[in-house]
């Protein structure tokens, strides 16, 4: 019989102490990072989907894609890549739907 | 049977979305009931008028940012109002949390909730006045939904515009979510305008229009106090007082009737 591991304890949100009107500092992340959370919580796909926007629109089709090469600034790059992984996103949906939100 | 789970909303701000909170725990309360209030609003008007004791070490701020399955328990604390009612309080920063992230966004106070339902009768949730990603938390995470409006023409809009609301969030996933009761606060029977209004407000949606709590300086009294509005003594205070005992008849028939249905399907299955 193997005994599960501690379970942490609820902490205080990093932000806690950010006024809402102030800007967030980048290395604040939107939620606890994906690793540090259980099992149970990766993400659950269907009703309820990624983003609240399923709420009131339906997903998207499958489209075929197709290779972009862009050049961004590395500490960009770096904060995006940071922050799609925080939020457990692929960072080509991300970019995908910057280029849809500027093409519509 | 678990506890109903109660979000208390309206679109439109300054309707009285806390007073109806604050009004059924109260009545709750004076019916020797537990209760769990979960302030969603960033003003933490509701945390306000629980008088805590002390400042709380947690808030709902920090369960969403966690997210984990019952990590809400965590964060619940004791109030003012006595050993009936606990809270999970508000702060400033829950306005952090107003829009999504992380993995199923809209599930996430639901899944940190886990568990509350088993150690309380009522579980009421006071909405921000906004259809923002705290509201829909809530509507994700309640078996019933008490609309808040007052009698006029853009609380009018704003409870049809909850209503509707309400039907999106029971067709894309909380099927057992249903509006129990339109509540008109602030309401003057004297004006001739809320008159109007609240004949619209029935012709609109009938039944589930409940009758109008008034307008009553006891009211913002008692929440000022920090007390229960069953606990402060005037006649004001005893008619919305009645008001509320009402209104928590109404949430607790439409969770007797789900309980009957529930063991009609065990027993038919």
């Amino acid at each position: 019989m193997i005994n599960p591991p501690p379970r942490p304890a609820l902490r205080k949100a990093p932000d806690a102490h950010v006024h809402p009107v102030a800007p967030v500092p980048a290395a604040i992340p939107a939620t606890v990072p994906a690793q540090a959370r259980r099992p149970e919580l990766r993400p659950v796909v269907g009703i309820g989907g990624r983003t609240s926007d399923t709420l009131v629109r339906k997903p998207a089709k499958k489209t075929k894609r197709s290779a972009l090469e862009v050049k961004v600034p590395k500490p960009v790059l770096k904060a995006a890549r940071q922050r799609a992984k925080a939020r457990g996103e692929q960072l080509d949906d991300v970019v995908a739907a910057a280029l849809q939100a500027y093409a519509e | 049977m678990d506890a109903p789970v109660v979000a208390v909303l309206s679109l439109k701000g300054g309707v009285g979305k806390t007073t109806v909170t604050l009004g059924l725990a109260s009545a709750a309360r004076h019916e020797s009931r537990r209760v769990l209030v979960v302030d969603l609003d960033p003003q933490g008007n509701a945390t306000a008028g629980l008088n805590l004791a002390e400042s709380p070490a947690f808030t709902t701020s920090d369960v969403l940012y966690d997210g984990r399955t019952g990590v809400g328990l965590e964060a619940i604390t004791s109030t003012g109002w006595g050993s009936l009612v606990d809270a999970i309080p508000a702060e400033r920063a829950l306005e952090h949390r107003a829009v999504p992230s992380g993995t199923d966004p809209v599930r996430r106070l639901q899944r940190a909730l886990h568990g509350a339902a088993d150690r309380y009768d009522m579980i009421l949730l006071d909405c921000p006045p906004s259809l923002g990603e705290l509201t829909r938390n809530a509507l994700f995470a309640a078996t019933q939904a008490v609309v808040v409006t007052e009698p006029s023409y853009f609380a009018v809009q704003g409870a049809a515009a909850a209503v509707e609301a309400v039907e999106v969030a029971g067709r894309e996933g909380n099927s057992a979510l249903r509006v129990t009761a339109i509540v008109p606060n602030r309401a003057r029977l004297r004006l001739s305008e809320h008159q109007y209004r609240l004949a619209e407000l029935h012709a609109a949606f009938g039944d589930t229009v409940t009758e109008p709590v008034s307008e009553r300086t006891a009211i913002q009294q008692a929440q000022g106090a920090g007390v229960p509005i069953h606990d402060w003594k005037s006649s004001g205070a005893r008619s919305a007082a009645r008001t509320f005992d009402d209104l928590l008849g109404r949430v607790a028939d439409i969770s007797g009737q789900a309980m009957a249905q529930d063991i009609a399907a065990q027993e038919d299955s």
